[in-house]
């Protein structure tokens, strides 16, 4: 009775592994993006203790060929309002500038600073900007098992940068639900140590369905207990976004 | 004048959806070493923004309270209106312009004049003037910007415990500053292109050329007291000499593969040229040339560090040799969290072996309130750069309330 226990378990066990890392990060990829975005988000940075701080910014994104760009301009609170950052990534390279009104001149800014922390929050630069998904093919994906929880299945992967490729984290475990493919849980990893977890604690259909989107973020520093928790609100999908948007001219305006 | 310039602001916000926000700053500082007060003011800073779909108006006003100023005082800050044409922005009042890359020393920085009553603080003034930015691509990756300034304002010299040791020659009593005659030929004019290119990992280049005038007067002869009596006594004519700025600068973003990813090399070069090229006239300012280059990198959960080295060569009135300056600076800022910032800035000049050192950290209580702990040190011999000034260390307090 135990050898048949063991055999039927076995065998469900590899039935549910039927599907490798690669495959399910390949579904989770094959969701449609939308090619722009232009939106508002509310950060709410809330320390160990419970004390809040709040930052409200505009996004504009576009996606064209191998080209993406993304304006961001805050608006709240009046101590940085009007600061604007601009990201172009093409062929492999990123450009960063940032305005500061204060000093009125727009700066090319180092790219390492794109592994700093995005204003405060417990997103960097490099995770604001990765917000539509990692880069698959710079990855390695290994599934490490399913997971049933509150009646939905999960398939949870390990994923790792591939040599040569630069990454802020030495790896990524990502909780993917088995219907939807739309990842509700990241953690990552920096020198084998968990680092910071994200949840997507609310999913919304857009364009009739065409994109699911997450829309209430929240990412968890677990070294230091410090939390922020991102809003995506009036998202406008694939809006035409002109190429005046992603300029100096405009970040100053 | 207070209640004809509260009527028009108070008026205005009235018939106008305009959107206010500003700041209420306070501050206090002491001078260790003697203990004597070195800041206690407070201001509060209004700005008024009105935007429709192609133009922007936009003031500033500043009321403030500083007894080791005077006393209570308001100023106009920028005020300006501007349209957005396609390819155009073209703006007419007093307004702020930054031109140059370099942080810290900026040689092409010149269009505006500077407020240096207390040079650790310095404040860029509104200057009117007429501005105009053509962009030739949508994308703007070019840049065409035009400056004219109808009327020169001068900076404001040290004041106070910063102000240089009064040194008049003999038999000269007095000093009298004059401006030059506004007129047309006399405004301040400046002429900018940048560009952006895909090199490496990102390229800004541009090259300006301004006619304008020393910042501060110099000596142009010496004029009696009296013209009725021409033995004197005597007083010290000051005036402020022309130049014509010519300039380039850039800011490269590269990689170092294995070694340093993100980095930025930024740098400026300018060269001014004036009446007296050859130094022989004694009451005419000699040309000047200025080099910087900084480099800024942010270390991994680290500080962003910038470092900048600046050389300066100064032609000097013949028969004397012509001088060269360097100074070294070194800035660093870390945001150890979302509330707490830690920045610090060391500059050294090479030439005299004088600096100063300055250090801040500052803590948001709550969104929009932020206070600051600031510390300056300064240091070197009598007669050096910042040696005049080391017994002006202090340290500051402030708090400050955006809305």
């Amino acid at each position: 009775m135990r050898k048949l226990l063991t055999v039927v378990l076995l065998v469900s066990a590899s039935l549910a592994l039927a599907i490798s890392g690669e495959e399910v990060m390949q579904k989770v990829d094959a969701h449609p993006s939308p090619t722009s975005l232009q939106g508002t988000m509310v950060m709410r940075l809330v320390s160990k203790q419970g004390k809040e701080l709040t930052r409200e910014i505009q996004v504009w994104s576009r996606k064209t060929g191998g080209e993406e760009k993304m304006l961001i301009k805050f608006v709240a609170p009046a101590d940085v309002k009007g600061t604007a950052f601009l990201t172009i990534k093409k062929d492999g390279k990123e450009e960063m500038k940032l305005y500061l009104p204060a000093l009125k001149r727009v700066r090319r800014i180092a790219s390492s600073q794109k592994k700093g922390s995005f204003m405060g929050s417990d997103f960097s630069y490099d995770d604001i900007s990765n917000l539509s998904g990692m880069k698959i093919e710079d990855y390695s994906h290994k599934l490490l098992r399913t997971e049933k929880k509150d009646g939905q299945e999960f398939y949870v992967v390990e994923s790792t940068p591939k040599p040569g490729v630069e990454s802020s984290y030495s790896k990524q475990i990502v909780w993917v639900p088995a219907d939807t493919f739309v990842p509700t849980r990241i953690e990552f990893y920096k020198n084998g140590k968990l680092y910071k977890v994200l949840t997507n604690a609310e999913v919304k259909s857009f364009a009739e369905g065409k994109y699911l989107i997450p829309t209430l973020l929240q990412m968890e520093n677990v070294q230091t207990g410090h939390k922020t928790v991102l809003e995506q609100k009036d998202l406008k999908i694939d809006v035409a976004i002109p190429d005046s948007v992603f300029s100096e001219r405009f970040m100053k305006r | 004048m207070k209640k004809i310039l509260f009527t028009f602001v108070f008026l205005g916000l009235a018939l106008a959806q305009v959107n206010l926000s500003g700041k209420l700053h306070t501050t206090f500082g002491v001078r260790p070493a003697s203990g004597a007060i070195s800041g206690d003011s407070a201001a509060l800073d209004l700005n008024l923004d009105y935007s429709l779909s192609d133009a922007e108006l936009h003031a500033a006003l500043r009321f403030g309270y500083d007894p080791l100023r005077g006393g209570a005082y308001y100023s106009l800050g920028e005020a300006y209106a501007r349209v957005y044409l396609p390819q155009l922005d073209l703006s007419l009042g007093r307004e702020v312009v930054s031109w140059g890359k370099v942080d810290l020393l900026s040689p092409l920085d010149v269009v505006n004049p500077r407020d240096l009553s207390s040079p650790l603080n310095p404040e860029k003034q509104a200057a009117a003037m007429l501005h105009a930015v053509f962009y030739p691509l949508a994308d703007g990756d070019y840049q065409i910007e035009l400056v004219w300034l109808p009327v020169f304002q001068p900076s404001t010299p040290p004041a106070g415990d910063w102000a240089p040791q009064p040194n008049l020659p003999p038999g000269v009593t007095q000093v009298r500053r004059e401006l030059p005659k506004s007129n047309l030929q006399n405004g301040v004019f400046g002429l900018r292109a940048s560009a952006s290119a895909d090199v490496l990992d990102g390229l800004d280049l541009a090259a300006e050329v301004v006619r304008g005038y020393f910042p501060f007067p110099s000596p142009e002869g010496v004029e009696p007291v009296d013209p009725a009596q021409p033995a004197g006594p005597f007083r010290l004519l000051l005036g402020y000499d022309r130049y014509t700025l010519f300039g380039g600068d850039f800011a490269l973003a590269f990689s170092i593969p294995g070694v340093a990813e993100g980095l930025v090399l930024r740098g400026e070069a300018a060269y001014a040229l004036t009446a007296d090229a050859g130094g022989g006239d004694h009451y005419e300012q000699n040309p000047y040339a200025s080099g910087v280059l900084g480099l800024e990198y942010t270390w991994a959960d680290g500080p962003t560090t910038i470092l900048v080295y600046d050389l300066k060569w100064q032609k000097a009135d013949s028969p004397a040799p012509d001088t060269l300056s360097q100074r070294l600076g070194l800035l660093a800022r870390y945001d150890y969290n979302e509330r707490l910032g830690l920045q610090g800035a060391w500059l050294h000049n090479l030439s005299d072996g004088s600096g100063v050192v300055r250090s801040s950290a500052s803590y948001t209580f709550a969104d929009g309130v932020k206070g600051q702990l600031a510390g300056a040190f300064l240091y070197g011999a009598d007669g050096t750069q910042f040696g005049v000034w080391r017994n002006n260390s202090s340290l500051q307090v402030s708090l400050d309330y955006s809305f």
